[in-house]
């Protein structure tokens, strides 16, 4: 009977019924790990919460605006001018007789002029009323002193003929007129409004003699200007832009190892593409929402594949086997590790113009919704690569602010091209709190056209 | 639940269906764990990482070959990794390889296998790597030296230092453990 044997196998033959089971804490440790994890890829619940809040307000914000915008203290001219093409000759008589009934209030004795300011449809009656001769010869004299050009500024008023309306009373307000007090839009605003400023009203008296289209086209250049008759054009414009962004995610730190943190990382500069729609809520104001699809590209240079382990990197979520980087790293002298993902965002911003001519300048603020769509970690060497897995620190969704310089160049009556320079902050980006450098520069250049 | 279930679950990233694949293996790992290690909290660390990375890339293991086989290489690829770095594996000694170390059984079966065991984990790093490689797991020397980037002839001598030093512990402990018997 043979009572040696080699070492090797007999060590092998009794560690075999070798028992021994790990402590508890391994456990505890380990689903502390992976509730890490699991929670790496979403982004924590406060930063969702503001991204809400702070979208809120600006739609808050922007529908203040709008609210504002709309209200009854501009004068509705343009309405009236932008449908003007549709029965311009009514509508010019509609203006008619809103002066006249202003130019009464301005001259009238005092009995008529409350009775007019309290009634329209009095006022009317008065204006129309053939009877009354002093009300004719203060419609005369303002008009002197208005220098009013029109021709024949009560045409319609004098055209209207009572005995024609015999069963109407004395006080009935004529058929006629309240056919064109449904199309006219009298406003008690800009009664009053005309009432304090006469030279306001001598315009627009004045103005009876354009044509509607004269009217427009002198409204389209008055836009501009807050303190004159503001004309509604389309509020809405879309652009198309090219980005270029310069970034800085490495500055403190890896996003691969804490081992790279001194390593050389070369970043490649992108040209990005972005769309947007823009509302302007007012000459100031304009809200834009868009989608950018940003690109980042980032090489980490020469990892010492002898002193780096590079099947257990810190911050990568592997989808290739060991064996394959093993193979990889073994044959291979020199790596890179080139680290690139994309995003799709979603900004919503708010630009404020401050000067505003051929070349009009403003600034924007903003927030944006980041989605990552790719994110690859791929291991380079001179002759192959190899992709590993993916970041297990970036979030998949992401808030950011920005805010930017605005300039616009009005290239033509429909073009404009816009010049942005922006500092972008991304929100908590990764998981990990090591890095702290989120933010970014951009350049963006866009040509908006205006509906 | 049975494997393939457990599996599918932890793919999913179900907590329980892992902590029913870890209860399931802990043991044999932990074992295979203490061979590669110097010491027990060593081992559990190397499990954990090991068991870390099983759960986070099980996604790729597609029920091709033995599941268990499967983890145990993750927890040598670990082990490896983790010596890797601290040792020279290029270190050639002179010596004639091809000898065989023998023990005699008798010695062997009054070993205690803690003892045993302890012999393994106090070689030094670059010995135990290819004693366990070779000899516990069965790889061939030209895997053992793929696998830890030297040479074959490298990994066949520091096998046989390896085998040489075992021998020298399990006889001192030997002789202490008498010495201590006639001294009672």
């Amino acid at each position: 009977m043979e009572t040696k044997k080699d070492i090797g196998s007999a060590i092998k033959n009794q560690l075999e019924s070798l028992h021994a089971a790990p402590s508890d804490k391994v456990w505890k440790q380990l689903e502390s790990d992976l509730q890490k994890k699991k929670r790496g890829r979403a982004l924590p619940f406060w930063l969702w919460y503001a991204g809400i809040g702070v979208l809120a307000i600006g739609i808050l914000i922007g529908g203040s605006f709008h609210y504002l915008s709309s209200t009854p203290d501009s004068f509705p001219v343009e309405n009236k001018i932008s449908s003007s093409n549709k029965n311009s000759s009514s509508e010019v008589q509609d203006e008619q007789i809103e002066l006249q009934k202003n130019a009464s209030l301005l001259n009238n004795d005092s009995n008529t002029n409350d009775a007019l300011l309290n009634d329209e449809h009095q006022a009317k009656g008065v204006l129309n009323s053939t009877d009354s001769k002093q009300d004719k010869e203060d419609r005369n004299s303002i008009a002197k002193e208005s220098n009013l050009i029109a021709k024949e500024p009560f045409e319609l008023a004098s055209n209207f003929n009572p005995q024609k309306n015999k069963n109407n009373s004395a006080d009935d307000f004529p058929l006629e007129f309240e056919k064109e007090e449904q199309k006219s839009v009298i406003n008690s605003h800009a009664v009053e409004k005309m009432l304090i400023d006469k030279d306001t009203l001598s315009s627009k008296i004045t103005d009876l003699d354009k044509s509607p289209k004269q009217l427009k086209e002198e409204n389209l250049t008055l836009s501009n200007d807050s303190t004159s008759l503001p004309l509604k054009r389309n509020p809405w414009s879309a652009s198309v832009s090219g980005i270029v962004n310069f970034y800085d995610n490495f500055k403190n730190g890896s996003l691969i190892d804490r081992n790279f943190d001194g390593n050389q990382v070369d970043r490649k500069v992108h040209l990005n593409y972005g769309l947007a729609l823009h509302y302007n809520l007012n000459t100031e104001w304009t809200l834009r929402i868009g989608a950018n699809l940003i690109k980042y590209d980032q090489t980490t240079r020469r990892a010492d594949s002898t002193a780096i382990d590079f099947e257990n990197l810190e911050y990568v979520r592997y989808t290739t086997e060991v064996s394959e980087i093993n193979s990889f790293v073994n044959n291979s002298e020199t790596i890179d590790i080139t680290q690139n993902f994309t995003y799709l965002e979603i900004p919503l911003q708010m630009r404020y113009s401050f000067y505003g001519e051929e070349v009009d300048f403003g600034v924007i603020g903003g927030l944006q919704s980041r989605i990552l769509l790719t994110d690859n970690i791929i291991l380079d060497s001179d002759t192959r690569q190899l992709k590993i897995g993916e970041s297990s620190t970036i979030y998949d969704i992401g808030v950011s602010a920005h805010f930017s310089l605005a300039s616009r160049i009005k290239l033509s009556k429909k073009f404009y091209f816009n010049i942005e320079p922006s500092i972008y902050y991304h929100l908590k980006p990764y998981e990990t709190d090591r890095i702290n450098s989120p933010s970014e520069f951009r350049f963006t250049s866009s040509l908006e056209y205006k509906f | 639940m049975n494997l393939e279930k457990i599996i599918k679950q932890c793919k999913k990233g179900d907590i329980k269906a892992q902590k029913e694949l870890y209860d399931t293996y802990k043991d044999g790992l932990f074992v295979l764990c203490l061979k590669y290690s110097r010491n027990r909290e060593e081992a559990e660390d190397n499990l954990q990482d090991s068991f870390m990375v099983i759960f986070t890339s099980i996604e790729k293991y597609k029920g091709k070959g033995s599941f268990e086989g499967w983890m145990k290489r993750i927890v040598i690829n670990k082990a490896i990794t983790l010596f890797k770095r601290e040792s020279n594996f290029n270190v050639l000694i002179n010596e004639d390889i091809t000898k065989d170390i023998v023990i005699e059984k008798s010695l062997i079966s009054a070993i205690p296998l803690q003892e045993i065991l302890r012999a393994v984990q106090e070689l030094p790093t670059r010995y135990k790597m290819v004693f366990n490689l070779y000899e516990m797991d069965n790889y061939t020397h030209k895997e053992v030296a793929q696998m830890l980037d030297i040479t074959e002839g490298t990994s066949k001598s520091n096998l046989y230092r390896a085998k040489v030093i075992l021998k020298e512990s399990l006889q001192k402990w030997n002789t202490t453990s008498k010495n201590r018997s006639y001294g009672n």
